[in-house]
């Protein structure tokens, strides 16, 4: 039996809202916005930090939820233009220290553990949602390296790697990429999304993402995953954060493309994504996505390349999704892109001795690609054993410097 | 480097060849980024003009939007009367170039020239879009005066100058620009400007004479707070991070040479209610490419207020107590490209130690790295420039260290290094 019954879908898509100087309206104002809108549609929309968080409520069908999706945004965006404001969906801002998602829930979910066995099934699939959802490439001290820097930088403590779980011997943790969250709304909640700013790709992405875990509800045995597994997972989420649409996966012992993953994991939810009351064809934004391996991201760097200063990229960025089809738009007229290749162990190598400095602590490589602490410490040992490093033990903890050949 | 925020007026858009929009933007200036400060005085009221070719003319948006002009669009707005140059060496003659880059009328107005106790007015012609005058010193100066002198322009509300110093003699003098109020010392070696409406006056440029290389330079087109990403602030902490002298302006409270010194001090208010106020002095040695700093922290008399003594509630000692702590932040561009680049030195438990951020937004902070030494290097080896701290060791200061990401998107790594 599915692990999803009755089988529903929402999200949580948090927007900023800015003024006239271009500031961020901060959360005790939004309040009020959230309040009003909370009252007209029933929905249980409220706040975040600084950021209206639209809760688009239980939905069991796709355009059900496109029509939510469009009357809440077209009303929200109304509400708050009264006081001078506009709504500002992005994954990050340029200059504040801001990461947003569109989170997404696929309900409905009462067994806990079944959902632990499931969030250890879709750890190999979260950075495929990462790679389709990025848009955070510019984000407070970041430029322009990685098409999700919030997902490199974990939102802030918001949408973190997970760790393998056993339901007889975990507890709950907030704030996994994917994991279930049953003691609020009874869902598995995907957090690893970056916030939309296309009303037509977050609608896409909600009911794919909700069809596939679906279609991957109906297998509840117990599952383990295997340390390379693991691995591979993460390895896969640093190229989802760096390449986006662009990432090659490591997957099942070879390297495919994420489109390619994409593709198929359309096909394998054909039939739950029935059950929702779509249709491949219905997605078809993603389908062009796929085509030419652009995402959100992608916009807002060519942006960049116009827009040195963030204040500026801010200013045009913001008014450019205003009108929700900014990204629809772009991507329809954009070349297609190149895949980038798969790390293999030199660029994993490479990465992590990209991290070290002089002086830097061991911990920062952790970050780096966020391995688990054996496999760090093992690519630690290579590097010093090629002598690209010098290791010192002090009492503030192990120290590492980059040793330059000449 | 600070920037124009408006209010859009209109947009005029036209096709260009290519799937681009050739956009003229009228706007009215609304504040001053990144602060968002109150406009100029010469700003108030008027429309200026822009113009983007876009190849989507919604990025710019619709009367009524709001914009951000770069900082290189902003420039002849903010800084409209320019000298040039605005400083000179070991002479009384030559020419000085005096632009007007914007007016709001079409007529430019008067230009006074104020040098050698004497007023004189000089015509601006126009040059393009743009206003000039050419003044000639030997108007000005006979030839036998001494230096340092200043020669001032005043262009209705506009001032700037220009400012005459020996070739090595020591001396210290005020410069003015439209972007305000600097005080400047020069000697053989050093050459630094002290900036003192903000973050109780810090250092914003020092330039070493040998080479000509600013230390603190910065790029021209980000917008930044005056010391946003260079220069030498101190700071006060309150707290946990309550910086008291980041609005803090400071006035001039003299400058003087004694014993082979030239000294710059400056007094300001931190908190009148409390009594807090603060002094600084800048001094620098005429024998060494040296620059100390005085920084003093004043808990005077709080004023009384009657009224709240009335309905002042039961109090411990603690409650007036303040936790402060004094620091002070001095940050560089950091050295771009690959291969090891900026990098702090000190010593810690009697070893030499390296820090060197490289990853973007990285952060260092030590509580058990200590400087009992009494000194840290900040060095910049591509391009050769080091800057030494030194001081009382024996309380232990803690260092700190970060590095930012710039706006240069696409070189790695470049950003600025600050050492706190």
């Amino acid at each position: 039996m599915n692990a999803f019954s009755p089988r529903t879908f929402s999200t949580d898509w948090e927007i900023m809202v800015i003024d006239r100087l271009e500031r961020c309206a901060d959360t005790e104002k939004l309040l009020a916005f959230a309040g009003a809108l909370r009252s007209e549609f029933d929905l249980p929309i409220q706040v975040d930090w600084n950021t209206l968080e639209l809760a688009l409520g239980i939905n069991s069908q796709f355009d059900q939820f496109v029509q939510r999706v469009r009357s809440v945004t077209d009303r929200a965006a109304q509400l708050v233009r009264e006081l001078g404001l506009e709504l500002y969906p992005a994954g990050s801002h340029p200059v504040e220290p801001m990461y947003n998602s569109s989170h997404i829930h696929i309900g409905t979910l009462h067994d806990e553990g079944k959902g632990i066995y499931l969030e250890s099934r879709l750890m190999r699939y979260a950075p495929v949602f990462g790679a389709i959802a990025a848009n955070s490439p510019f984000a407070h001290g970041f430029a322009g390296q990685y098409k999700s820097y919030r997902i490199r930088d974990n939102a802030h403590g918001c949408t973190r790697p997970q760790s393998a779980r056993d339901p007889r011997l975990s507890q709950f943790t907030w704030g996994g990429d994917a994991s279930p969250k049953v003691y609020s709304a009874p869902t598995l909640e995907v957090r690893i999304t970056d916030c939309a700013s296309s009303r037509r790709l977050l609608a896409e992405l909600v009911v794919f993402t909700a069809a596939f875990v679906h279609w991957l509800g109906e297998n509840t045995s117990e599952y383990r995953l295997s340390e390379t597994e693991y691995i591979d997972c993460m390895t896969n989420r640093w190229s989802a954060a760096k390449h986006g649409m662009q990432a090659t996966f490591l997957w099942d012992g070879t390297e495919r493309p994420v489109v390619e993953i994409i593709d198929e994991m359309l096909d394998q939810s054909a039939a739950s994504l029935a059950a929702l009351g779509a249709d491949r064809k219905d997605l078809a934004l993603l389908q062009t996505m796929i085509e030419k391996r652009r995402c959100q991201a992608d916009l807002v760097l060519d942006l960049g390349k116009r827009y040195r200063d963030p204040y500026c990229l801010a200013s045009v960025h913001s008014k450019l999704v205003r009108d929700w089809d900014a990204f629809d738009n772009y991507v329809v007229s954009s070349a297609p892109l190149d895949p980038a290749p798969a790390p293999d162990r030199e660029r994993i190598l490479n990465e992590h001795l990209s991290v070290v400095g002089e002086g830097t602590h061991f911990y920062n490589l952790r970050n780096a690609m966020y391995y688990p602490p054996t496999l760090v410490d093992e690519l630690i040992e290579t590097l010093a054993g090629d002598q690209l490093v010098h290791v010192e033990n002090t009492c503030r903890g192990m120290l590492l410097s980059r040793v330059e050949k000449s | 480097m600070n920037a124009i925020l408006g209010c859009i007026e209109s947009v005029d858009c036209r096709a260009l060849e290519g799937g681009t929009y050739r956009t003229e933007i009228k706007l009215k200036p609304r504040c001053v980024m990144p602060e968002r400060k109150q406009i100029p005085e010469w700003l108030k009221g008027q429309v200026i003009s822009i113009t983007r070719v876009v190849p989507d003319p919604r990025e710019i948006g619709a009367p009524g939007d709001s914009i951000v002009l770069t900082p290189s669009e902003s420039s002849k707005y903010l800084l409209p009367l320019v000298v040039t140059p605005p400083l000179l060496r070991a002479t009384l003659r030559g020419q000085i170039l005096v632009s007007l880059r914007w007016w709001k009328d079409k007529k430019p107005p008067e230009l006074e020239v104020r040098a050698n106790g004497r007023v004189r007015r000089a015509k601006l012609s126009k040059k393009g879009h743009e206003h000039e005058a050419v003044v000639n010193l030997e108007d000005l100066f006979s030839g036998s005066e001494s230096l340092p002198a200043e020669v001032l322009f005043e262009c209705d509300k506009l001032r700037a100058s220009c400012t005459l110093f020996a070739e090595d003699a020591p001396a210290f003098r005020r410069a003015v620009s439209a972007g305000g109020e600097s005080w400047v010392v020069t000697n053989r070696w050093i050459e630094f400007r002290v900036i003192a409406d903000t973050n109780g006056a810090g250092i914003a440029s020092l330039v070493e004479r040998g080479r000509n290389v600013d230390h603190f330079s910065h790029p021209e087109d980000l917008i930044q707070g005056r010391f946003g990403l260079s220069g030498h602030i101190d700071q006060l902490l309150f707290g946990w991070g309550d910086d008291k002298l980041a609005e803090t302006s400071m006035s001039s409270s003299g400058a003087r040479r004694e014993g082979g010194t030239t000294r710059l001090s400056f007094a300001g208010t931190l908190d009148k209610g409390k009594g807090l106020r603060t002094t600084v002095s800048y001094t620098a040695l005429d024998t060494l490419p040296l620059i100390t700093i005085q920084r003093e922290l004043l808990f005077c008399d709080e004023e009384k207020d009657d009224k709240k003594e009335a309905e002042k509630k039961p109090s411990e000692p603690v409650d007036g107590m303040a936790a402060v702590s004094m620091q002070f932040r001095a940050a560089w561009r950091a050295d771009g490209g690959p291969g090891p680049g900026s990098r702090v030195l000190a010593v810690e438990n009697g070893r030499l130690r390296s820090i060197r951020c490289v990853r973007e937004n990285e952060s260092v902070r030590y509580n058990t790295f200590r400087l009992f030494d009494g000194w840290v290097i900040a060095e910049h080896p591509h391009r050769c420039e080091c800057m030494m701290y030194l001081f009382d060791g024996s309380q232990g200061p803690q260092i700190a260290t970060s590095l930012n990401a710039s706006a240069t998107w696409h070189t790695l790594p470049c950003g600025f290094l600050k050492a706190i």
